[in-house]
């Protein structure tokens, strides 16, 4: 019995020892095949385009809107918005002894650089009240009153942006003055005389 | 769901932006109803080709204020959109207050060319300020082109906006000792550096030079 177990040891033995042989074109069908399978390299705008399946919550889909919609109006917001310009210049700074002065613009370097501070001086003795329209207060004859300084000045600081306005002073409710000491706004048809100040502007 | 809320949100905020952009201004109230829908339907017509609509409003606000009458407001209305369209074409690219300043200038009498010709020589430069100098002298009297000639000048020599407000005033202040206007600025812009300005303000032509005999600006009359 031994024998007969040594025999087939040695018989299988044999048989696996005998070289394998195999079709010589093996290896290169196994690596077409394996070519074949793999998952095709996707260029980034393939990446980008090839569709996905996105699961959102309705709660979650609303916050993604309305990013976007705030998204959108920002950058409509800053399209529409007054260009900064920098930094603030200095225009005719006001002197009350001026004798040709009866009226001053003055111009005060503002915290930032967008927005400038502008003084309005206007001597008006007898007036019991001045007030100031222009383009910066949609020419409402209520909403800038000066207040009575030192002697008849009348004066009042307003936050200007950048800018070219046509001003004048209202005195007493009825009657326009034009700021004197100002550039003179040109002719706007209404057959009374305008100020203009221009507010800077560009560092050049 | 996220594509429709998407489209959801997209569809608002183009509406809410189309309102806002064509909605009658409110503060037109002031004027008379027939007035103010002029006023509005002008107003779009100018937002819709790119001039800008608030100076427009500014205009119809201050003829509000004025208590002028619905021809005369709408006149001045029409006027200012002229002005601004020419400015707007003469500056393009151009922001607000450049547009604004530009519809001075030509309101005071200079040039639609003139205009062009300081975007030329400052193309990426704010240029409310060397336009609004421009508009502040011809309206002190200096001669149309005497200021354009001058102030084109100054601009290609890149002076600061700070510079040319102090430049103005001291014409300004020439003006109002007795100095001729446009003799004023001649001498005020030699003094700053400006070349071959020939008596009349036109700059020569290039090449040319000031012969030893050319009239020289006239100075100031003191009183």
């Amino acid at each position: 019995m031994p024998d007969h177990d040594d025999l087939m040891i040695a018989r299988i033995t044999r048989e696996l020892k005998q070289p394998v042989l195999i079709d010589p074109s093996f290896d290169t069908r196994v690596m077409a095949q394996l070519r074949d399978d793999r998952a095709p390299r996707m260029s980034p705008w393939q990446w980008l385009v090839r569709p996905r399946s996105i699961q959102l919550s309705p709660l979650g889909g609303l916050g993604v809107a309305g990013a976007l919609a705030a998204t959108i109006l920002l950058a409509v917001s800053l399209r529409d918005a007054r260009p900064a310009v920098a930094p603030p210049m200095g225009e005719m700074p006001a002197s009350a002894t001026a004798p040709a002065s009866a009226g001053q613009v003055a111009l005060a370097q503002a915290p930032t650089a967008i927005v400038q501070t502008v003084q309005f001086v206007l001597r008006a003795p007898r007036a019991t009240t001045v007030t100031l329209v222009g383009d910066f207060n949609d020419w409402d004859t209520a909403s800038t009153p000066l207040q009575r300084a030192a002697g008849d000045m009348w004066t009042v600081t307003i936050p200007l942006t950048a800018g070219r306005y046509t001003y004048t002073f209202v005195v007493d409710g009825k009657r326009w003055v034009a700021d004197p000491s100002a550039p003179r706004a040109p002719a706007d048809d209404f057959g009374q005389a305008s100020s203009v100040v221009t507010v800077g502007g560009s560092a050049s | 769901m996220m594509r429709r809320s998407l489209l959801v949100a997209g569809a608002m905020v183009l509406l809410g932006s189309t309102a806002r952009a064509q909605g009658p201004d409110g503060r037109l109230a002031r004027l008379d109803a027939a007035t103010a829908a002029v006023v509005q339907a002008i107003v779009d017509s100018a937002r819709a080709v790119g001039i800008p609509s608030e100076p427009i409003i500014d205009r119809a606000l201050h003829a509000a204020a004025r208590q002028m009458s619905a021809s005369r407001t709408l006149a001045a209305v029409r006027a200012r959109v002229v002005q601004l369209g020419a400015a707007h074409a003469a500056l393009a690219p151009a922001t607000e207050s450049e547009v604004i300043a530009g519809a001075d200038a030509i309101g005071s009498g200079a040039s639609a060319r003139t205009l062009s010709e300081l975007r030329r020589a400052r193309p990426s430069t704010e240029l409310t300020v060397p336009i609004g100098v421009l508009a502040d002298l011809i309206g002190r009297g200096v001669a149309r082109d005497t200021a354009a000639a001058v102030m084109l000048q100054l601009a290609s020599m890149d002076i600061r906006d700070k510079e040319l407000t102090e430049f103005r005033r001291m014409v300004d202040r020439d003006i109002a000792l007795g100095a001729l206007p446009t003799a004023a600025v001649a001498i005020r812009a030699e003094a700053a550096g400006v070349q071959n300005l020939n008596a009349t303000g036109d700059p020569l032509q290039s090449g040319t030079t000031r012969g030893a005999t050319a009239p020289r600006p006239i100075p100031p009359q003191r009183p």
